[in-house]
């Protein structure tokens, strides 16, 4: 047990990011923790307020437990999401392989510690969601004691099922991907077909919901049915029973220690094989070619990206996602207005005519969405862990060397912001002023997305990760910049809906918009300029 | 030439480079040795750039680091003790990056990495992606990827540990030809009966003062590097 203990406080210590803002690094400097506590902060208060909005018209009706169950839904599905594609890099060919092997411990002791740290991260990131909620619902609705327990218990054990779905998810993509040569495309490949599974179930729950609602007594039981651990949560919330609560805590402790002992015994198997390396070619004959510095830190920025299996899939999602929306917008344009009627929004009367006439303004808000969700420039810093150092020594501007993995990043995007713009300008009516605006802004806000991840990860660089799981998805940097894009985002929709509601034309919003941003580019670049190039300077790798 | 002069570095209230003063000439091989954590590494990464300093100068051919850093860059190449490469990347790609980064010409480069690959046995695996490749392996990579561009300054952190013995003997028959061809070089190690045989000069540093710096044969007298160092040290 010891042993355990110094594990687990040695691996998440060095590990988990969040547990070291504030701490000084060797030259005395700190991290301040004051930009992402704000962030999280802003998700809280806004998680909040959306409870609130939710409950005014749920609660008087006695039915505001039904928030719960919604936001359990939320942060269980986006846990699930994140799980299925991070779990392999997490859990498998970390950096710290050679010692923690060499160690005189159990391999399944390894993947317990693993598997701890990601839900540990996972209990942290829920609770930010959902504990605002749960403050929401307790000032709402007249609760006791037991609404704590049953809370307290919520947040730490509702991470559970998603994490130990997600493990054996990623440790079977892990093991099937590892016997092929190009493992890393497979493995990209049958992570996106899970994680785009899981929201396309997702995207349907409510029909699922409609049919089971024919058969059931009551919504409790229908959720139930539907997701234990959140039915189970709305039930001791509603009906405290002490024999349910240790039902619920053994069921998720049984499918932890269930998911443990399948794992387990094919991790070191799984691991080993993952670890594998190719077998030297032998061949005499290699390519010497000059390039021009920008086109080779855009190479080598390239080849580092799809050598990431977690960095690829967390890029595409939003971007796939965004092609998608506009494959579904332009082909299936019915299909889509009876799908969002599932949500309330074909009450508005007219729908369908509202979203053709501001197709130019759908699309720009879905370009910024797209980009802020594919930050991917957030983890590149991090990403050169001890190489970082060679960036230092060569005789390049770091100004040079930052604005290349912008410029990599945004040509990782361009495609598929290119591609679903076209779709759109094909099959919506598009003024020609409205195209080239739309273009521009189709480069400059992905331009914008990057400057912002560059900036985040200048600012709270993770140069020592085990995985790179670690850096893409649970960094202070990742986490920054995704908050920031939400907040962006979310700001950026309501603008565009005010100003278009208050009479302003397409021509003058996709204007004024394109402007915002290139003046935002350019305070960016200005910043990374004057301070970022010195951050650039003082990260030790 | 580098001139270290008076240099300082701290990290938070811990002083761990104090005022450390002294010049490596053209055509030296100087060696720089120490305890483990002396401050071997931090004055090396000083000198190349890598992290910044708190008092004191460093002139790379007469240029300052702080001030002209890309100028000096531009003169030096640095090997460091682990060999942190990009181990995605094949071996011919990462020294292709390198040379690209110092605007080698196609020329040069072609003539230096087959000189180098040879040298160092690697014709065969420059096709082969770096994290294949054992820690000795890679230190080859670093090395090649360093004398490519023709640096007028080599500085390197134990330059020798992980590499065969052929390579070795073939690493210092390159150092010294470079000298001959009025480059300088430093480099950090421990293993002082190469550093006795190979150096031209030689600084001890402890608890980060320089306690010894001079010509090899003026520092050691009659005595073994390794006992001067052993005697300095206590």
């Amino acid at each position: 047990m010891g042993k355990l203990t110094s594990l687990l406080k040695a691996s998440i210590t060095d590990g988990m990011q969040i547990f070291q803002l504030g701490k000084r690094n060797k030259n005395g400097k700190k991290a301040g923790p004051g930009l992402p506590i704000l962030l999280a902060s802003i998700v809280c208060l806004a998680t909040f307020g959306y409870a609130n909005m939710l409950l005014d018209s749920l609660a008087p009706a006695g039915a505001g437990f039904v928030v719960l169950t919604l936001f359990v839904l939320i942060t269980s599905i986006l846990t699930l999401i994140e799980g299925i594609y991070k779990s392999g890099s997490l859990l498998f060919n970390c950096k710290d392989d050679n010692l923690m092997f060499s160690l005189p411990i159990k391999k399944s002791t390894v993947l317990f510690v693993r598997v701890f740290k990601f839900y540990l991260f996972e209990v942290v990131y829920n609770a930010v969601i959902l504990v605002p909620t749960m403050v929401a619902y307790a000032m709402r609705v007249e609760v006791d004691w037991t609404f704590y327990l049953s809370s307290f218990l919520a947040v730490v054990l509702l991470p559970v099922v998603p994490v130990v779905i997600s493990c054996l998810i990623g440790g079977l993509i892990s093991g099937f991907s590892a016997r092929f040569k190009m493992k890393n495309i497979i493995q990209i490949a049958l992570t996106m077909i899970f994680a785009l599974g899981v929201v396309l179930v997702a995207g349907s729950l409510d029909k699922i919901i409609a049919n089971i609602a024919e058969n059931a007594t009551s919504i409790n039981d229908l959720i139930t049915k539907i997701y234990y651990p959140a039915g189970a949560y709305v039930g001791m919330v509603t009906e405290f029973n002490v024999v349910n609560m240790l039902i619920f805590i053994l069921i998720n402790v049984a499918l932890f220690v269930v998911m443990m002992v399948i794992l387990g015994q094919v991790y070191f198997r799984i691991n080993s094989r993952v670890k594998a390396i190719k077998a030297h070619s032998h061949k005499t004959e290699y390519l010497v070619k000059r390039r021009s510095i920008t086109s080779a830190i855009v190479s080598k920025e390239l080849k580092r990206f799809i050598s990431s299996p977690v960095f690829v899939i967390n890029a595409a999602f939003g971007l796939v996602l965004f092609l998608f929306g506009c494959v579904m917008l332009s082909a299936n344009f019915e299909g889509l207005i009876s799908f969002m009627g599932n949500y309330g929004l074909s009450d508005i009367p007219n729908f369908g005519e509202i979203l053709t006439q501001n197709a130019p303004a759908v699309l720009f808000g879905m370009v910024i969405m797209a980009s802020m969700m594919s930050s991917i420039t957030s983890s590149m810093i991090s990403l050169e862990g001890k190489a970082f150092n060679i960036l230092k020594t060569i005789p390049v501007k770091p100004l040079t060397i930052i604005m290349g993995k912008v410029l990599t990043a945004v040509l990782v995007m361009l495609p598929f912001i290119l591609a679903g713009d076209i779709i759109m300008f094909m099959n919506f009516q598009f003024g020609w002023l409205q195209i080239v605006l739309i273009l521009l802004a189709s480069f400059i806000i992905p331009v914008v997305a990057e400057l912002v991840g560059i900036v985040a990860n200048l600012k709270y660089p993770k140069m020592n990760a085990e995985s790179d799981a670690e850096v893409v998805k649970q960094s202070a940097s990742s986490l920054v910049a995704t908050f920031l894009g939400l907040g962006v985002t979310g700001l950026s929709g309501l603008l565009i809906v005010n100003m278009l509601s208050n009479g302003l034309s397409m021509d003058l919003m996709l204007g004024g918009g394109v402007m915002f941003f290139v003046l935002i580019c350019g305070g960016l670049i200005f910043y990374i300029h004057k301070v970022g190039t010195r951050q650039f300077r003082d990260i030790e790798a | 030439m580098i001139e270290i002069r008076d240099v300082v570095k701290k990290y938070g209230d811990k002083t761990v480079l104090k005022n450390i003063t002294f010049t490596v000439n053209d055509g030296d091989i100087f060696a720089f040795i120490g305890h483990n954590g002396a401050g071997k590494t931090t004055l090396i990464k000083a000198i190349t750039g890598i992290h910044d300093f708190d008092g004191g100068e460093i002139l790379i051919n007469g240029k300052s680091i702080q001030k002209e850093p890309i100028a000096c860059k531009e003169e030096m190449a640095y090997v460091p003790d682990n060999p942190e490469l990009y181990d995605n990347m094949r071996a011919i790609d990462f020294i292709n990056f390198i040379c690209d980064m110092y605007g080698v010409s196609q020329e040069k480069r072609e003539k230096n990495i087959k000189k180098y690959a040879k040298v160092f046995e690697l014709e065969n695996n420059m096709n082969d992606t770096i994290d294949s490749f054992s820690h000795g392996m890679k230190q080859k990579v670093a090395l090649m990827a360093a004398l490519a561009h023709d640096p007028k300054v080599l500085i390197m952190d134990e330059p020798f540990v992980g590499l065969d013995p052929k390579a070795v003997f073939d690493m210092k028959e390159i150092m010294r030809q470079m000298v001959k061809d009025g480059k300088t070089i430093f480099f950090s190690t421990h293993i002082l009966d190469v550093a006795e045989k190979l150096c031209t000069r030689v600084a001890i540093i402890k608890k980060g003062e320089l306690i010894k710096v001079g010509n090899m044969k003026t520092v050691k007298g009659d005595k073994s590097l390794e006992k001067i160092f052993l005697e300095l040290e206590k």
